[in-house]
């Protein structure tokens, strides 16, 4: 990024309790100098710290503070949360793990993780890009606990290249989340837009309660819910332009979100051999009409 | 400590002293004359050109209770999205802006210049849980209120016309439950919720299998309240709450209460209340009619249980309308049910601007305030957290004082509520002393407490608020900004003379009593005995471990009365 202030951030010691951390942000760290950066508060545990005090902070180039602000951050920071929480501009780049709620409430900018990421990652996204060259926790891209569905992922852009946890993207209204690697169980519960790749397998119960959107998935489903009908056999589906070769059986539902079932669930045919039995579903509601 | 207030303006309904520029002197807890106080040791506040009151007392307001918790429960992204820090020593922290947590309870109370307030709905069974939770509330004095119109036992002997067995129990209830006053919530409905019916259950329905009728139950109860002699009249969320139409039930349940000249029967959150029309699609304003009738009887006392827009958490012991309500807002719901005494229901709610009925609502509250004529018997409450928030008083206070405000209010509001609302076409503006009548002198008589509380008169408890608001410069109907920035943050809060509020910020965390009604009789050993026997059918704990004794609250005050 040519004309960015690139800082760059090292833990000071090893973290045992967890550190909320929302100040690393570049939306935080823009039109401020190193000096006021180093008195941002971050919290260990119940107490207190300037952020210097828990984290060695450098300038890498300098430029004028209004800039984009870029942030390079080595080492391991698997106990802090919150990183780039509502960012909407510039860029993280972190080298080592990361802990929960990265790139929470996120609104634009870029994180790329080289590494492993922790739970909620991308919680509530309303736009940006987040990847991960790692594994990530449960609840990627998820809403929050309590809150109303409407308050989901709603646009953006999140890759991970590992594993990811359960209920990824649940509730959520719109944009991407693309997981290269396998899932556990319930992905898209409760969705009503976007689309959720997933390359590898999948626990079960994908979909659940899903009123709208694309769940896809190239492994084995595990097992598809009673309340979804079969709709067809797709030779191929595009999800957000890329075109992703199958054939899938076509499901829609779920009956018990909403009666019109305007979600949809793509299953290999290649890898889920069991689901012979619904072609011959198929065959006979071709034969009814 | 000893404080003296100096040259505010002073604002004392009980006494009279309307906006004079008065001194008031503290000493151990209680006002006294000016001459009593060393002025060498005592701490000065200047207070010229700022407005002095007594505290303010909050006489509906779910605070604390099993309710109130699993509200908190369902509230989960309440809970992470408004907080308090601890601050060492001085506060403690805390969570939750519609059902915040107990210390943040008293807290945002007393940084409004509040320093009681009464739980008016608590389960006798689960009574000592609200306790608790009382316990925890700092600086606030407490009183709580028992639900008692669907006990078991109670409607019994009501059935067999046992007006003794009735006194004898609800006196033996107060004292076991440590508690201030009898709640009825829509008579009867929680009976009738056992069999999942109850919606819609009108005054004068019989309530099966027993043959009385909710009407039957306000007037033995009130009776029963005029012969012990309990210090709060009874307290009533009338019957068909919530329904269109159901300003003519209300109109009903007003007729039975016992006449007299002081109040005997009041009617709580009554915008509730006071619809008119059929059905969600023609709902009408049925204020005027109410009102009417009690500024035409002075045994009548109302709180208006005003909304704000945005979110609330309704929680009542009116379990159908819950159940009903659920089906409305579809979001959450919890239904409670508390073996043979009462039901509740939580249900979270967002009010909206544009919605007819919600416009509505937000109408009616505020004509019932301003079409009752005489300030002592009406009251400010948003029936916290079902109408809006506590924290909303000052937005309320403002709305009172200031036409203006109403008006650029309408602007927002959906067009066909304000057509059918009477609001717009009245012009009364609440002064500063009729705002001091009813958020602190109204409610201390009406708790019978004006004796202690509610004033600034010499042998006072030393519960003082002041405001940084000049009445002889601000022209409130204009700058009701100023209002409600002034009332949103006190300037000092005095509690039993301490300062715990200086500048908004909360200082000192310590003092606060819980009252109750204690009897100077016991009851008879006999009735006891019988009353075990009538324990073992109808709960699953026995009786001596429902007595809450007098070391289970915090700092316990008892009120003695007759009877």
């Amino acid at each position: 990024m040519g004309g960015a202030s690139v800082f760059l951030i090292k833990p000071r010691r090893s973290f045992k309790v967890p550190v909320e951390a929302e100040c690393i942000s570049p939306d935080k760290f823009a039109g401020l100098n190193l000096e006021d950066l180093k008195k941002l508060k971050v919290f260990e545990g119940n107490r207190t710290y300037r952020l210097e005090e828990l984290f060695y902070i450098k300038a890498v180039s300098k430029n004028s503070p209004s800039a984009s602000v870029k942030i390079i951050m080595e080492g391991n920071f698997s106990k802090v949360w919150r990183i780039g929480e509502e960012m909407s501009t510039g860029e993280i780049v972190i080298k080592g793990n990361v802990g929960p709620f990265l790139g929470f409430r996120m609104r634009g900018g870029v994180i790329i993780v080289h590494g492993h990421a922790g739970p909620w990652l991308g919680a509530e996204m309303r736009d940006g890009i987040i990847e991960v060259h790692g594994c990530a926790g449960d609840h990627v891209g998820a809403v929050l606990r309590g809150e109303r569905s409407l308050k989901g992922m709603s646009g953006g852009i999140i890759r991970v290249h590992g594993y990811a946890g359960a209920e990824v993207g649940a509730c959520m209204n719109g944009g991407l989340i693309a997981i290269d690697g396998s899932c556990k169980a319930m992905p898209g519960v409760k969705m009503s837009g976007g689309s959720i790749l997933i390359r590898g397998d999948c626990e079960g119960k994908a979909g659940a309660r899903m009123t709208g959107g694309k769940i896809v998935v190239c492994g084995r489903v595990g097992e598809v819910l009673p309340t979804f009908y079969i709709d067809g056999i797709a030779s191929s589906v595009k999800v957000k332009g890329e075109k992703i070769k199958g054939p899938f059986y076509l499901f829609l539902g779920d009956v018990l979100g909403d009666i019109e079932c305007r979600g949809r669930l793509y299953v290999s045919v290649k890898n889920n051999p069991d689901f012979k039995v619904f072609e011959s579903l198929l065959e006979t509601m071709s034969d009814d009409c | 400590m000893e404080i003296l207030i100096k040259n505010g303006y002073v604002y004392d309904p009980l006494n009279k002293v309307n906006g004079e520029i008065m001194d008031i002197a503290i000493k151990d807890g209680k006002i006294v004359e000016s001459s009593e106080i060393n002025l060498g040791k005592a701490k000065i506040i200047d207070a010229s050109r700022k407005v002095v009151m007594p505290g303010g007392i909050d006489i509906h307001s779910h605070v604390a209770g099993p309710k109130v918790n699993t509200g908190r429960i369902m509230m989960v992204s309440d809970h992470y999205r408004s907080y308090m820090r601890s601050h060492h020593l001085l506060r403690r922290s805390g969570t939750g802006k519609y059902t915040p947590s107990t210390f943040l309870t008293g807290y945002r109370y007393a940084r409004m210049g509040w320093t009681m307030v009464v739980e008016p709905a608590s389960p006798p069974l689960k009574t000592r849980h609200t306790h608790e939770e009382l316990n925890d509330i700092p600086i606030l004095d407490k009183a709580c209120l028992i639900l008692v119109d669907s006990n078991r036992i109670l409607l019994n002997y009501l059935d067999r016309k046992d007006h003794d067995g009735c006194k004898m129990f609800i006196k033996w209830l107060l004292m076991a439950t440590k508690s201030y006053g009898l709640k009825l919530v829509d008579p009867g409905t929680a009976v009738l919720w056992s069999w999942g019916k109850g919606y819609g259950l009108d005054v004068d329905d019989k309530i099966e299998p027993y043959n009385i009728t909710p009407g039957d139950i306000i007037k033995e109860l009130c009776k029963i309240r005029a012969e012990l002699k309990l210090p709060h009249p009874i307290h009533l969320h009338c019957n068909r709450l919530g329904i269109p139409g159901n300003y003519e039930t209300t109109l009903k349940t007003m007729k039975y209460a016992p006449a007299d000249d002081k109040v005997t029967l009041h009617l709580t959150h009554l915008q509730f209340n006071a619809y008119a029309g059929d059905s969600w699609a023609n709902i009408g304003t049925g204020s005027e009619t109410l009102t009417k009738y009690v500024n035409a009887n002075n045994n009548l006392s109302i709180d208006i249980g005003q909304i704000d827009f945005g979110t609330a958490v309704t929680m009542t012991a009116d379990a159908p309308f819950e159940f009903a309500l659920f089906h409305m807002a579809r979001w959450k719901w919890t239904g409670i049910d508390v073996e043979s005494e009462a039901a509740a229901g939580i249900v979270p709610y967002k009010y909206k601007k544009k919605n007819l009925v919600n416009a509505l609502q937000w109408c009616i509250g505020l004509e019932l305030a301003l079409l009752v004529k005489d300030p002592w018997r009406v009251m400010i409450t948003t029936d916290h957290p079902n109408g809006a928030p506590f924290t909303r008083y000052p937005k309320i206070i403002a709305l009172l004082m200031s036409r203006r405000f109403r008006e650029k209010m309408f602007a927002k509001l959906n067009r066909r509520s304000v057509k059918r609302a009477v609001l717009p076409s009245i012009e009364r503006e609440y002064s500063l002393y009729e705002i001091a009548v009813v958020t602190r002198a109204a409610p201390a008589r009406l708790l019978g407490l004006d004796n202690i509380k509610g004033h600034l008169g010499v042998g006072a408890d030393a519960d003082v608020a002041i405001y940084d608001l000049n009445p002889e410069e601000i022209d409130f109907s204009k700058d009701y900004q100023s209002v409600i920035k002034a009332f949103k943050r006190a300037l000092y809060t005095i509690k039993s003379g301490n300062v715990v509020v200086e500048n908004g910020k909360v200082i000192n965390d310590s003092c606060s009593k819980t009252f109750y009604v204690d009897f100077k009789s016991p009851p008879e050993e006999q009735f006891l005995n019988e009353l075990r026997e009538e324990f073992k059918r109808w709960y699953t704990i026995e009786l001596a471990n429902y007595v809450i004794n007098e070391s289970e609250l915090g700092h316990a005050k008892p009120i003695y009365v007759g009877g």
